[in-house]
């Protein structure tokens, strides 16, 4: 059994994770991530101690370009900001940010 | 009855246009005729003006492969104006400001797009049950599943309702529903076709492949979309060389296929023929290296000793990238977002309880399991063994490719199985993925082609896998098994 995984444990992930999840829901995750957990762990049996890790299959060089920001047309900002169902005067509404909301 | 007996394929309803036995506005009504009808759920929205449009101003003559040809594009691939749900809530009503580049291009080549087709959400699953717009049916047989998570898309090949489609393939996503659909599902190999335009699962993995109903409609399709993209920066920059053109060769010429036979070496791994693999799926494979055997086929038997650990890696490697992928959806740029407090929610209470609610189970399983595996204390445990065990998996394929031209085995353990079979039980639907993860994980191209009938006369899909950037090769290696298994 995976003992890094506790109910605890998986509502500091969802809060990490920015999940709002009712208790319930919690639970049965918890049991679930358990389960697959304890599955994962057969990986401590491969010996990698001279292994490289690798974070693609195929070699692949590394894509450099400057760093310049590209001003948008007025249109494009308009086309993307309307993706959002929440915009005015061509940028996202969100809630109050800063002080009491 | 396999779909390819009982649907025209692409190449066959280009030559009755060359012969001007019909035309693309003929073709295009025909189909969106038998989308609209359709009872598996393939589709989460029909684009028939589109698909119109497109039908009315291609010339009937018109030499290309895919232009006048009815597809559908998988909901994960975007589309400029029209919505992109992923099989998401949270991407309801979306509509994307652009064209992913596979779409452009066949847009380019006046393709018919008929629908934007269902999958898991945001391709995470194994038999389409996760998709926030229902559940799709396997063509072949009520109440059991297509594959996932390109399950619409197989579903629509198999179905007639399209000719060919785009999937996707992270984990197995193409080749898994087109081996219990009955077609051909190819993953290339990773850097082959631009992800610019995909929505991003596991970034490392993820690859955009074409179902079609036969190993030259997926050849022409794989032509169609492959090749270099700036606007990809894992993009591979190298020469494509047309797979349909080998395709062609060896399927018009019975004696080019027989020599291609019978230079062809195959390795056949043990660890994809042993325990948990059902005993239809194996006599149907089994069957298959019979009948190549006697046209003088040579086989090795070959070792991957690490492919065993190949689902525990994927369930640390796709799991974390994904939760990291998934962290734009916050419920300002895309989608409806949830207020729980109305004027009082703050901003951090509003990306939650979006996130929270227009997710679905399976998604919030895996960010949490990503989120975990990346947190502080656990990094180096999950994360970085993970990557280091995929090395040895990438290295178990490097090294048997020195002795075999390809790599042979069963697509999936099993044939199609019954809705909610597997839906309580997140790990033994991982299972499903058992054969197709490790591919991904290594980067190198894979195809499934029908090998015959299992269980419940079901399909069985037989998984040919080359060596990186070998699709012409391992496509026509494809072409002559499947022409052999037509005799």
């Amino acid at each position: 059994m995976s003992k890094e995984v506790n109910l605890e444990v998986t509502k500091k992930i969802a809060q990490l994770a920015k999940l709002s999840m009712k208790e319930d829901e919690l639970v049965k995750m918890t049991g679930e991530l358990v389960k697959i957990l304890d599955f994962v762990n057969q990986l401590s049996e491969v010996d990698t101690s001279s292994v490289e890790a690798i974070v693609h299959g195929t070699e692949l060089p590394t894509v450099m370009r400057q760093d310049e920001a590209l001003a948008l047309t007025e249109e494009e900002t308009k086309l993307i900001v309307s993706c959002s169902e929440q915009n005015l005067y061509d940028q996202y509404r969100v809630p109050q940010v800063l002080g009491e909301a | 009855m396999l779909p390819k007996e009982k649907w025209k394929k692409a190449w066959e309803w280009k030559k009755l246009l060359a012969e001007k036995k019909t035309s693309p506005k003929e073709i295009c009504e025909e189909y969106l005729k038998r989308a609209e009808q359709d009872k598996t759920n393939a589709f989460i929205k029909l684009t028939p003006e589109w698909a119109r449009g497109v039908a009315q101003s291609v010339s009937q003559d018109s030499q290309d492969v895919m232009s006048g040809i009815p597809i559908g594009l998988k909901d994960n691939l975007v589309t400029k104006g029209i919505e992109t749900t992923c099989g998401s809530k949270i991407l309801q009503n979306y509509k994307p400001p652009y064209d992913g580049t596979v779409v452009k291009k066949l847009k380019d080549l006046q393709a018919v797009v008929i629908g934007k087709c269902n999958l898991d959400e945001f391709a995470m699953g194994s038999s389409n049950e996760n998709s926030a717009y229902g559940s799709v049916s396997l063509p072949q047989k009520e109440n059991y599943v297509p594959g996932g998570s390109s399950g619409g898309s197989a579903a629509a090949v198999a179905g007639g309702l399209v000719v060919h489609a785009l999937g996707s393939d992270t984990g197995g996503s193409v080749r898994q529903p087109a081996s219990f659909c009955g077609v051909v599902g190819l993953k290339p190999t990773y850097g082959r076709v631009s992800r610019y335009g995909l929505v991003a699962f596991a970034s490392s993995l993820d690859q955009i492949g074409p179902l079609a109903l036969d190993v030259q409609d997926c050849a022409d399709m794989y032509d169609s979309i492959a090749g270099y993209d700036p606007l990809d920066s894992t993009s591979a920059n190298r020469k494509n060389e047309s797979c349909g053109l080998r395709v062609r060769e060896v399927r018009e010429s019975k004696s080019k296929r027989d020599e291609k036979l019978k230079s062809l070496t195959v390795g056949l791994p043990k660890e994809f023929f042993g325990e948990g693999l059902s005993d239809d799926v194996r006599a149907s494979i089994d069957a298959c290296i019979q009948k190549m055997r006697a046209k003088g086929v040579k086989f090795k038997e070959v070792s991957l000793p690490h492919s065993k650990f190949a689902l525990p890696v994927y369930y640390v490697v796709a799991v974390s990238e994904a939760s990291t992928n998934l962290s734009r959806y916050d419920g300002v740029r895309f989608g409806p977002r949830i207020l729980p407090h109305e004027n009082k929610t703050t901003l951090e209470e509003m990306y939650s309880a979006t996130r929270g609610a227009l997710f679905g189970p399976e998604v919030k399983r895996r960010i949490l399991l990503g989120t975990f595996a990346l947190s502080s204390g656990y990094y180096d445990a999950y994360y970085k063994k993970a990557c280091q065990v995929r090395n040895l998996i990438s290295q178990d394929f490097i090294r048997t490719f020195h002795d075999v031209d390809v790599i042979l085995g069963p697509t999936t353990p099993t044939v199609s199985f019954e809705k909610g079979a597997k839906s309580n039980d997140p790990l033994s639907m991982y299972l499903s993925d058992i054969y197709t993860v490790p591919v991904n994980l290594a980067g190198v191209p894979a195809v499934s082609i029908p090998s015959g009938l299992g269980n419940h006369q079901l399909p069985v899909g037989l998984q040919i896998i080359g060596p990186s950037f070998s699709e012409p090769e391992l496509l026509s290696a494809a072409a002559t098994i499947e022409s052999l298994l037509e005799e």
